[in-house]
C-alpha cells in the first residue's frame, strides 16, 4: 500500500506548489552527485514559475515583480477559481500596485503575504470580493464592509492573520480582534456571522 | 477528455536548437511579438562567486533570452538562444488554443532567426491532485494513482514524501516518456497534493520542416494524454468534473 501521511506544517510561501524534496546528507562520490543532481532537477521551477529578479532596484521594479509573482502564484489554484472571479481579482491588484498610486516609503506588497492572503481566499471561499489594501510593511489588507459592519484580515506569512471587526449583533455594536492561524479562522469569525461579510455577490468562486 | 478543472498547472512546448543562436536574432524575434503580448522581460542567470580576498560573494549575470507573457501572466513564449518555449499555466483553456499560439510563435521566431535544426522536441504538461483531506490522517496513494513509489512495510510508519522519476520508451513515433511525481506542498489548505509531470520528448529522426513538426507535436500530445488517463483513478477523475 502507498499512503501519505498529512502534513500539518504550514509550509513556506516558497515552497507552496513545488516539489517536496528532502536533500540527503552530504556526499562527495560521483553517484551522491549525481543524486543530488537529480533533486535539484526534480525540486525546480520550470522557467514559468521562476525567473524573478534577486534584487530589484527600486519601488517601480519592486512593484512589477510583486504583480508577476501574485498572478503566477495565482495561476497555481487557478482551477478552483471562477475565471471572472479571478480576472476581477486582478484588476484589483493591478490597481493596488499601480506605481502612480503607491507610498514611495512604502514596501511592495511581499509574495508571502500573498500567499496567506490567497489560501485564506481558496479557504473561506467568500462571494464578494474583498477591498485590497497593503500596509507600510508589505502586508496585504482585505476588507469586507456592509453597512457599518467592517471586518478587516491583515494577511502575514506563512498562514497567519490578524483581523479585526466592527458589527451590529442583536442590536449592540461589537467589536473584536485577534491573530489566527487560518485554518481556525472560520471558526473564531463563525460568532460574527461572517455571512454578513461574505455573501450576496454577483459571481460564485468555483468549490 | 475535457474536465471542469483540469488539474494542469502547466502546459509546454519545448523545442531544443541543434546550435546557439546569436542574441540579436533571439531580441529580433522578441520584437516581432511584442504586440502581441503585454509584458517582454529579459531573461537572465545569475551566478554568485565567492571572491576569496573580500569573502564577499560578488553576483554575475549572464543573458538568457526574452520572456514574453501575458497581462495576467498566464501565457508566456521563452525565446532563448537554445530554446524555444511556449507555454500556458492554469487555467488551461485545451490544446487548440495552446497549439495554435505555439504554431504563431514559432512563426514568429523562423522569421527572425531562419531554418532551426532541432536536438529535441517536448510536449510537457504538468498536473497537480488536489485531495481533499477531510480529517484524514492518510491518504492511500492508490486510491487516485496508478503510478506511485512502493517500499517495504517494515520500514516504519507511511510515507511523508515521495518523489520519483520513470524515463521509458513508448514505442511509438521514437517518443519518449519522462513521468515525474512527487508529493507537493499543497496550495489549498485542507489538501494533500501529488504532482503528476508528463513529459513527452523525441530526440531522434527529428522533424526537418514545420509541417511535420505540428504533425508529430499533435500525436505527441495524444500520447500524453493517453499516459495520463493511464496513471489516474476513477476517483482522481471525479476530483477534476
Amino acid at each position: 500500500m502507498g499512503a501519505i501521511q498529512i502534513q500539518k506544517l504550514r509550509p513556506d510561501a516558497g515552497a507552496i506548489g513545488r516539489t517536496s524534496v528532502s536533500f540527503p546528507s552530504m556526499g562527495t562520490s560521483t553517484t551522491s552527485q549525481f543524486i543530488k543532481q537529480k533533486l535539484d532537477d526534480l525540486a525546480a521551477p520550470t522557467p514559468s514559475f521562476s525567473g524573478i529578479r534577486i534584487a530589484a532596484k527600486g519601488l517601480d521594479e519592486e512593484l512589477y515583480d510583486a504583480l508577476a509573482a501574485f498572478k503566477i502564484r495565482t495561476a497555481a489554484v487557478a482551477m478552483h477559481l471562477d475565471r471572472d472571479w479571478r480576472a476581477k481579482l486582478f484588476g484589483q491588484l493591478d490597481s493596488l500596485l499601480a506605481l502612480s498610486d503607491w507610498q514611495v516609503e512604502d514596501a511592495a506588497p511581499t509574495i508571502e503575504s500573498y500567499s496567506t492572503f490567497l489560501r485564506m481566499l481558496t479557504l473561506l471561499r467568500p462571494q464578494r470580493r474583498p477591498g485590497l489594501g497593503a500596509t507600510f510593511d508589505g502586508r496585504l489588507i482585505a476588507t469586507w464592509t456592509v453597512g457599518d459592519d467592517r471586518l478587516t484580515i491583515e494577511c502575514l506569512p506563512k498562514d497567519v492573520v490578524r483581523w479585526q471587526l466592527s458589527a451590529t449583533i442583536d442590536g449592540e455594536r461589537e467589536r473584536a480582534a485577534g491573530e489566527t492561524p487560518l485554518p481556525r479562522l472560520a471558526a473564531v469569525l463563525r460568532p460574527y456571522d461572517p455571512g454578513r461579510w461574505f455573501q450576496n455577490a454577483n459571481h460564485l468562486p468555483t468549490g | 477528455m475535457l474536465y471542469a478543472r483540469a488539474p494542469i498547472t502547466e502546459a509546454v512546448v519545448e523545442l531544443r536548437f541543434a546550435t546557439t543562436f546569436p542574441q540579436t536574432k533571439v531580441e529580433a524575434a522578441g520584437r516581432r511579438l511584442r504586440d502581441e503580448y503585454f509584458y517582454l522581460d529579459p531573461e537572465s542567470i545569475v551566478q554568485f562567486k565567492l571572491e576569496p580576498a573580500t569573502k564577499k560573494a560578488e553576483p554575475s549575470s549572464s543573458w538568457l533570452g526574452v520572456k514574453l507573457s501575458s497581462l495576467d501572466r498566464t501565457d508566456s513564449v521563452f525565446f532563448r538562444q537554445n530554446t524555444f518555449m511556449c507555454s500556458r499555466l492554469a487555467p488551461y483553456t485545451g490544446w487548440d488554443v495552446f497549439f495554435a499560439r505555439t504554431v504563431r510563435a514559432w512563426e514568429v521566431w523562423r522569421k527572425s532567426a531562419g531554418h532551426t535544426a532541432l536536438s529535441r522536441i517536448g510536449v510537457r504538461y504538468v498536473n497537480r491532485i488536489d485531495v481533499p483531506i477531510e480529517n484524514r490522517a492518510l491518504v492511500r496513494l492508490e486510491d487516485y494513482l496508478n503510478v506511485f513509489p512502493k517500499s517495504p512495510d517494515d520500514l516504519g510508519g507511511p510515507l511523508s514524501a515521495y518523489a520519483m522519476q520513470v524515463v521509458r520508451p513508448l514505442d511509438v513515433d521514437d517518443c519518449v516518456l519522462a513521468l515525474n511525481t512527487a508529493t507537493v506542498a499543497p496550495p489549498l489548505i485542507g489538501f494533500a497534493s501529488f504532482a503528476l509531470d508528463i513529459d513527452v520528448f523525441r530526440e531522434a529522426n527529428l522533424p526537418q520542416r514545420d509541417d511535420d513538426l505540428w504533425d508529430i507535436l499533435t500525436r505527441m500530445r495524444g500520447h500524453k494524454n493517453r499516459i495520463f488517463e493511464s496513471c489516474i483513478t476513477g476517483r482522481a477523475r471525479a476530483l477534476f468534473d
